[in-house]
C-alpha cells in the first residue's frame, strides 16, 4: 500500500492534527468571543479576561466540591450567576468611572484588574492546580503509568477508521470533542443573540455610538454592564471547558487567554465571525507546529508568530470593521 | 410645558456655555432658537435633554421644568421617557445598522407601551421614502434621507417635545422647504411641540410660531415669528436684508444687537 506522506509526515497524522487543531481552536474562539464582545461594546481590550476564566473555573470547582461532586448542573448555574455579578461589578466599580478617559487609561485599568484578581485568587485558592472531576471513569479505572485513580474527562480516545485511505487511523482525544461541542454551541448561541435579539441590537448600537444611544433613550450603562457580564460568562465557560481536561491551574488558564489574543487580532478586533475563524486558525497552527516541529513548545510561540505576521501584513485583521461612509 | 428660568451651564467647571437663559415652549407650539455660532443654542438643547453631563457640562443655576417636573440633572434616558426627544446636529445615526434597526432602537429607547407596527406606520406616513429603504444600511443614505431617519427615529419615541438641532444643515434648498413643511405638519397633526435650533433663520421664521435669539450664552431678543421677521436688526444680521443705506460689518451689527438688548445686569463671570 502506497504510503501517503506530506512534509515528511504521514497523512493520517496531518489529518488528525488538523481535526485536533480545529477542536483546540474552538476554545480559542470562545475566549476570543469574550474579548471581542468587550471591544465591540466599549472599545476596551480586556487583558483581565484570562483571570475571569480562571475565576469562573475556580467558582465552579469549589461549588462542585462543596456539593460533594454530585450536582454539576447546579454548580454551573451558581457559577453563572456569580460571574454575571462579577461582570456587572467590574463595569460599575472600575470601568464606568473611566468612561471618556483615554484608551490607554482603560487598558491600564484592565491590567491592574488582572494583577488584582491574580493576587486575590492566590490568596483564596493558593497556587496549586485543582482537579475538576466533572467526568469520572468507572470505579477502579487506573492510570496505567502511575496507578492513581483516573480523574478528569474520560481519556479513552476516539478512533476514526481511516487506515485504508490515509495509511493510519485518526485518533482524537474525547475531551477535545466535548470542548469543541460546548464551545461551538456557545459561540453559535451568542452569535445568534447579537444578530437577532433586541438586546443584541441595543448592544451593537451602544458599541457604535454610546452618546447617541444615550440620546435615543437606551440604557447605556446597563448595556455595558450586561456586556461585561456576558464576557465573564463566556470566559468562565472557556475556563471550565479547559479545566475539565487539565484541572483548574492558575498558571495555564490565563495563558490560554494570552494565546487567544492573536486570534482576536487575526480575525479583526470588532468582528465576531473573525474571532471564531481566528480562534480556529490559531488552534490549527498551534497543533500543526507542535506536530511538524516535533516540539512541545509549539503552542508557546506559534500563536505569537501569527500575531506578529498579522500586525505586519494586515493590522486590521481578516474581518476588521470598515467605516461605513457615503462618498 | 417646557420652561427654562435663568439657566446657567458650565463645561469642565470653567467654560461658561449658558449665562442666563429664560424661555418656554407651550404644548403644540413650534419655537425657533436663532443665533450665531457659539451663541449657546446647542448647549441649551443639551441642558434640556441631559446630554450636557455626557460632555462634561452641568447646570449651575436656574431651573428647567417639563410638565411641572424639574429636569435639572436628569439622565438622558429618563428625559426621553418623560417625552422629550433630542435630535442632535450632524444627523447622528447608527451608521452600521439598517434603517429599520435604527427606527427599532428609537422604539426600544422609549420603553413605553407603544405598538411597534403603528409607530412605524406613522414614521412612514410622514417620511414615505424611508419605507423603501428599510433594509438599507443607514450610513449609506443621502443627507436628506438621513435627516428623515433621525427625525423618524425621534418620532418612534412618542415625544411630546422634539428638540431639533440644525435639521437643514448641508441640505438642498428644496429639501429644506420640504423638511420644514413636514415639521409644521407634525406640529399641527400630532400636537407635537418643537424647539428647533436653526442657522437658516429665513426658513425657520416662516414656519415657527415664536422665536428666541441668543448671543453669548443669553437670550437677547424674543418675539412672535412675525415680529422677528419685521425687526430691522434681525433682518440685517440673520436674514441678510439690508434696510440701511450704509453697509455695515457683521461685527458692528453684532455689537448693535448687544447694545439694543442690553442685559438687565452685568453678567457675572465665574472665577
Amino acid at each position: 500500500m502506497a504510503e501517503c506522506v506530506v512534509l515528511g509526515k504521514p497523512c493520517f497524522l496531518l489529518a488528525q492534527w488538523l481535526m485536533t487543531g480545529v477542536m483546540v481552536g474552538s476554545i480559542y474562539s470562545l475566549v476570543a468571543l469574550g474579548l471581542v464582545l468587550i471591544v465591540k461594546a466599549s472599545g476596551i481590550f480586556n487583558f483581565a479576561h484570562g483571570y475571569l476564566m480562571l475565576l469562573g473555573s475556580l467558582f465552579c470547582v469549589t461549588i462542585f466540591q462543596a456539593l460533594g461532586e454530585q450536582n454539576l448542573w447546579l454548580a454551573l448555574l451558581v457559577t453563572a450567576l456569580l460571574m454575571v455579578a462579577v461582570g456587572f461589578l467590574i463595569e460599575r466599580a472600575v470601568m464606568r468611572p473611566l468612561l471618556g478617559q483615554p484608551l490607554l487609561t482603560t487598558i491600564m485599568m484592565t491590567l491592574a484588574l488582572t494583577q488584582l484578581m491574580q493576587g486575590l485568587i492566590t490568596l483564596f485558592w493558593g497556587v496549586s492546580a485543582i482537579p475538576l472531576n466533572i467526568f469520572v471513569y468507572g470505579p477502579g479505572d487506573m492510570d496505567p503509568a502511575t496507578g492513581a485513580a483516573l480523574t478528569g474527562l474520560p481519556l479513552k480516545p476516539l478512533i476514526l477508521e481511516s487506515k485504508s485511505w490515509l495509511g493510519g487511523n485518526i485518533i482524537i482525544k474525547q475531551q477535545f470533542v466535548l470542548s469543541f461541542l460546548v464551545s461551538a454551541g456557545l459561540v453559535l448561541l451568542f452569535t445568534l443573540f447579537f444578530r437577532y435579539s433586541r438586546t443584541g441590537l441595543v448592544m451593537r448600537a451602544v458599541a457604535e455610538n454610546p452618546r447617541l444611544a444615550q440620546a435615543v433613550g437606551l440604557r447605556v450603562y446597563f448595556t455595558l454592564g450586561l456586556a461585561w457580564a456576558i464576557a465573564a460568562l463566556l470566559g468562565a465557560a472557556a475556563g471550565i471547558v479547559q479545566s475539565g481536561g487539565s484541572g483548574v491551574d492558575g498558571n495555564t488558564i490565563p495563558l490560554l487567554a494570552l494565546r487567544a489574543f492573536p486570534a482576536v487580532l487575526l480575525g479583526g478586533l470588532e468582528s465576531i465571525p473573525g474571532a471564531i475563524l481566528g480562534g480556529i486558525i490559531i488552534g490549527v497552527v498551534e497543533v500543526m507546529v507542535t506536530g511538524l516541529v516535533d516540539s512541545t513548545t509549539g503552542q508557546e510561540f506559534a500563536p505569537f508568530l501569527v500575531l506578529i505576521l498579522v500586525l505586519l501584513i494586515r493590522p486590521q485583521g481578516l474581518f476588521g470593521q470598515r467605516e461605513v461612509e457615503r462618498i | 410645558m417646557l420652561s427654562l428660568s435663568t439657566v446657567q451651564a458650565i463645561y469642565s467647571g470653567v467654560v461658561l456655555a449658558l449665562e442666563e437663559v429664560t424661555m418656554s415652549v407651550a404644548p403644540g407650539q413650534m419655537v425657533a432658537l436663532l443665533g450665531a455660532n457659539g451663541a449657546g443654542k446647542s448647549s441649551t438643547l443639551k441642558a434640556i435633554s441631559g446630554l450636557l453631563a455626557a460632555e462634561g457640562g452641568r447646570i449651575t443655576k436656574g431651573r428647567i421644568e417639563f410638565e411641572g417636573a424639574l429636569l435639572n440633572g436628569s439622565p438622558p434616558d429618563a428625559v426621553v421617557q418623560r417625552g422629550i426627544v433630542h435630535v442632535m446636529e450632524g444627523r447622528l445615526l447608527f451608521r452600521h445598522l439598517s434603517v429599520e434597526d435604527n427606527l427599532l432602537l428609537g422604539h426600544l429607547g422609549y420603553r413605553g407601551k407603544a405598538d411597534l407596527k403603528a409607530s412605524l406606520a406613522k414614521v412612514f406616513h410622514y417620511f414615505p421614502p424611508l419605507e423603501a429603504l428599510r433594509q438599507n444600511t443607514a450610513g449609506f443614505l443621502s443627507g436628506g434621507e438621513q435627516q428623515m431617519l433621525v427625525m423618524g427615529r425621534g418620532l418612534m419615541g412618542h415625544p411630546k417635545l422634539m428638540l431639533l438641532d440644525e435639521p437643514s444643515l448641508g441640505l438642498a434648498p428644496m429639501l429644506i422647504q420640504d423638511l420644514f413643511r413636514i415639521i409644521g405638519q407634525l406640529c399641527r397633526e400630532e400636537g407635537l411641540s418643537i424647539l428647533v435650533v436653526e442657522q437658516n433663520a429665513r426658513v425657520a421664521l416662516n414656519t415657527v410660531d415664536y422665536g428666541y435669539v441668543m448671543e453669548g450664552g443669553r437670550i437677547v431678543l424674543e418675539g412672535s415669528a412675525e415680529q422677528l421677521r419685521e425687526d430691522p436688526t434681525i433682518q440685517n444680521v440673520y436674514l441678510g436684508i439690508h434696510v440701511d443705506k450704509e453697509q455695515r460689518s457683521y461685527r458692528s451689527l453684532k455689537e448693535e444687537v448687544k447694545q439694543r438688548y442690553q442685559p438687565l445686569k452685568e453678567p457675572g463671570r465665574p472665577p
